[in-house]
């Protein structure tokens, strides 16, 4: 009885293996699965917020090198505060200018981010900042 | 991988970006997460400072 036992134990311990084992598809369970990490299709994935100053139309952002015939940079959306037009508020309304809230961004260089926007807000103490988040995924 | 925050000329953080990997700039400063809190707060002698706003003028 225990020899069954010990030949089912041995059994298991070869189909699992180790994690060091090496990478092979006739291999272990840990072998095939370091293979199938070793063939992913993503290589990395870079991601972050960043903001574009209540004076400012653009701002460019550091990232790690990537192959730029290979990556995909995502926009996440953006958020901005209403800027109020107090230049028309003879019959006491205010509304939100837009013009800030609308961004974009692009993969300038391998290693950088642009994000641009056409306006800063209704003018002095009245601009506003807008906040933008984004990933950029490089596939091998 | 490696959370960073860059920083302008004024030491005010303008982005938190977790990269690929290592890089040494002096905007980038390292940091544990990608905390979005510390956007538009001035580093300051290894900490984060709010900016106070400017009030808005009186209609």
């Amino acid at each position: 009885m225990m020899g069954i036992i010990e030949a089912l134990l041995s059994f298991i311990r070869r189909q699992v293996g180790l994690r060091t084992d090496n990478p092979d598809t006739e291999g272990s369970l840990h072998a095939k699965l370091n293979y199938m990490q070793g063939i992913s299709p993503i290589k990395s994935i870079q991601r972050g917020t960043l903001t574009i100053g209540d004076t400012d139309t653009s701002r460019t952002i550091t990232i790690s090198p990537v192959n730029m015939g290979k990556s995909m940079l995502n926009f996440l959306g953006a958020e901005a505060r209403s800027s109020r037009d107090r230049a028309s508020t003879t019959n006491d309304t205010t509304y939100a200018l837009t013009g800030h809230h609308f961004a974009r961004i692009n993969l300038e260089s391998s290693s950088s981010i642009k994000a641009s926007r056409l306006e800063t807000g209704v003018g002095p103490s009245l601009n506003r900042p807008i906040t933008i988040s984004w990933e950029v995924i490089e596939f091998n | 991988m490696p959370y960073y925050a860059q920083i302008d000329e004024e030491n005010i953080c303008f982005a938190v970006t977790q990269t690929a990997g290592e890089i040494n700039r002096a905007d980038m400063i390292e940091i544990d997460s990608l905390d979005e809190s510390i956007l538009l707060k001035k580093y300051v002698d290894g900490a984060w400072e709010t900016v106070p706003e400017e009030p808005e003028p009186l209609e």
